[in-house]
């Protein structure tokens, strides 16, 4: 078990965005949050992250290993316990080179040295190489080492998604949160983005992603969680989800008898 | 070869030439001599005599407040109204300690000492700016801008009102010059050095703390809060060590200026100040440390050289229009820095990213970033 979730709900006003939503994560899976547009499954990602405070209910993680309550906790401390994310509308930051985006994702896992900045001190310098060596790593692994020095504004659209994916993974985290990773791609992206999220998982990262591509969606995951107006209406393998009439219903809309 | 080849290179050639000049500027001996130009003719004193000497101290005073200043817009894009408040401070916290601790008895005296106060001013700042800072640094953009403009302003009413403690308008007077040992800085020559070894140490302190993890957390925020906040850095903590070390070394610049000029009085840390070194880093370029000292440079050159030409040419107007020019420096200031925006508005040595702001995608910052990339990092 890796994530936990009781319960979940978040509400707007009268607008229950999350509504009493529970499920569990395993540690190595790969599961997909689908739903149709407004079921509230970004709302449940910012809860996770701490960008919104939910109305009720607990999240627990057990990424290093105990059982750790992260409900209500800043975004920070989330992502130092082990939770990193990509946005659904690309976060970057613009004007700093590629290789300097990720080099901010390693900030939780490096100590702050004031003293040795100052004084470039041996040990901070190790310490920096190896966080451009860590970065670099990064890139290379998401494939695209050769843009480390251009400004992230620069890259194209998928080549964004992938650097953001490459700040992600520096944070090292247990869980890894994709907001619609291969939203705006074209299928050959698609395709290479199939086998990146695979090669995350084989290096022990547990992947969580909101997708709209069903293809991709059915063909990577292990198992599929269904919302549908703030609630979860269908939970299983992509064979048992593709056949559930509520998710059909759900996309579709009801069968009407004449 | 290799070696030879590197240190060598025409351009540090010419940074040795220019820091050559810059450690023999006030010894270099002109006293005497002329220069012709069509009929006029220059004395070359002038170069490098005790007024001259006197405005190029000021410059890098102000040069030295600029960098401070530059942390809290350039570096974490917050507009910053109140940096004086800081500078008066530091100001203040040196005259008062020199004033009333100089003459005490021994292990007090210390304090009255000038490298003692240094780095208790530097305290004092980081804590005010902490006091400021850890409360309203949730604030975004102009109310962020206004509460800054409110404290400079409370700093001078404090200063004003309580006259127990800091003389109120009339100033602190009598404060004596900074020594080492038994040597006393009386000269502008011994200001000149004292301040160039402070402005190189800041220098390189603001660098390197740029290069590390707390400036790639600033540079974050500046980017994108929520991004920041994504890969776990905590935003109001590194705002705040950010405020901390901006108003740190405004009350250093502060705690010179008292020593210096040994005197102080409220009227010297209005608002106006403020502006003014706000000015110096967007004419230089914001966020870039090249652009800051150019800008602090030209501002403080260009009220100077007003200052002096600007009775003549009231006298030269005076058939024409009888008015007042002397008053008139602050609509030069104001017409540069018109010019400056709609000409330049990056600035005169923009960092890349604020000329990629202001004129998305030019293929000539791509190549620039690519060709240094591996040249900064191989060091």
């Amino acid at each position: 078990m890796l994530l936990q979730i009781n319960n979940l709900k978040k509400y707007f006003g009268g607008l229950k965005a999350v509504d009493d939503v529970s499920f569990n994560i395993k540690r190595g899976e790969i599961v997909s949050l689908i739903g149709p547009n407004g079921a509230g499954k970004t709302t449940l990602f910012n809860c996770l992250t701490g960008v919104i405070k939910p109305t009720g209910g607990d999240i627990y993680f057990h990424g290093s290993g105990k059982k750790m309550k992260v409900t209500g906790y800043r975004p920070d401390k989330i992502a130092k316990a082990g939770i990193a994310r990509t946005f659904q509308n690309i976060r970057l930051f613009p004007n700093l080179c590629a290789v300097d985006n990720v080099k901010i994702g390693r900030h939780a896992k490096t100590k702050t040295h004031f003293f040795g900045a100052i004084f470039l001190t041996k040990r901070y310098k190790d310490l920096e190489r190896q966080i451009l060596e860590n970065s670099m790593h990064a890139l290379k692994f998401v494939g695209i080492p050769h843009k480390a020095a251009q400004l992230a504004s620069n890259l194209p659209y998928g080549e964004q998604k992938l650097l953001e994916i490459a700040r992600a993974l520096a944070v090292e985290p247990a869980l890894l949160l994709l907001d619609e990773p291969a939203a705006g791609m074209n299928p050959q992206e698609t395709n290479q983005l199939m086998r990146l999220i695979n090669k995350i998982r084989e290096t022990g990262v547990t992947v969580l992603l909101i997708e709209h591509d069903m293809r991709l969606v059915m063909k990577i995951s292990d198992r599929i969680i269904v919302l549908n107006y703030g609630r979860k209406i269908a939970q299983g393998e992509p064979g048992e989800i593709k056949e559930s009439p509520e998710v059909i219903q759900a996309y579709l809309g009801e069968v009407q008898h004449v | 070869m290799e070696l030879k080849r590197k240190f060598l290179s025409n351009k540090n050639i010419l940074l040795a030439l220019f820091a050559l000049i810059v450690l023999a500027y006030p010894y270099i001996p002109l006293e005497g001599y002329y220069v012709s130009l069509g009929g006029w003719s220059f004395h070359m004193g002038i170069i490098n005599n005790n007024y001259t000497l006197h405005v190029v101290v000021l410059i890098m005073l102000y040069m030295l407040l600029s960098m401070g200043l530059n942390i809290i817009p350039g570096y974490t894009g917050l507009l910053d109204l109140g940096f004086v408040g800081f500078y008066g401070i530091g100001a203040y916290t040196s005259a008062l300690l020199t004033v009333n601790l100089a003459a005490a008895a021994f292990p007090l005296s210390l304090l009255g000492n000038f490298w003692v106060i240094l780095p208790l001013a530097a305290l004092n700042g980081a804590l005010f700016g902490v006091l400021l800072g850890a409360p309203t640094l949730r604030l975004t953009g102009d109310y962020f801008a206004i509460v800054t403009f409110g404290f400079s302003e409370l700093v001078i009413l404090i200063v004003l009102n309580e006259s127990w403690l800091t003389n109120g308008p009339i100033g602190v007077r009598g404060i004596a010059a900074p020594a080492i040992g038994d040597y006393v800085f009386t000269s502008e020559r011994a200001f000149y050095y004292l301040i160039l070894f402070m402005l190189i140490l800041v220098i390189i302190f603001i660098k390197r703390i740029a290069n590390s993890k707390i400036g790639r957390a600033w540079f974050a925020i500046r980017e994108n809060e929520i991004a920041a906040e994504a890969v776990g850095i905590n935003i109001i903590k590194y705002k705040v060590v950010a405020f901390a070390i901006s108003a740190s070394i405004g009350a250093v610049g502060g705690a010179f200026f008292a020593r210096w000029m040994r005197f102080v009085s409220p009227d010297m840390f209005k608002f106006w100040e403020s502006v003014l070194i706000l000015c110096m880093i967007i004419l230089g370029g914001l966020g870039s440390i090249k652009g800051v000292l150019a800008g602090a440079f030209i501002m403080t050159a260009l009220a100077e050289i007003l200052r002096a030409v600007l009775p003549y040419a009231e006298e030269l107007i005076r058939p024409v229009a009888n008015v007042e020019l002397v008053g008139a420096r602050y609509a030069v200031f104001g017409i540069v820095l018109i010019i400056m925006m709609r000409f330049k508005p990056e600035g005169l040595f923009p960092e890349t990213r604020v000329i990629a702001e202001m004129h998305p995608s030019t293929d000539a910052i791509l190549d620039a970033q690519t060709d240094t990339f591996w040249d900064k990092r191989r060091t």
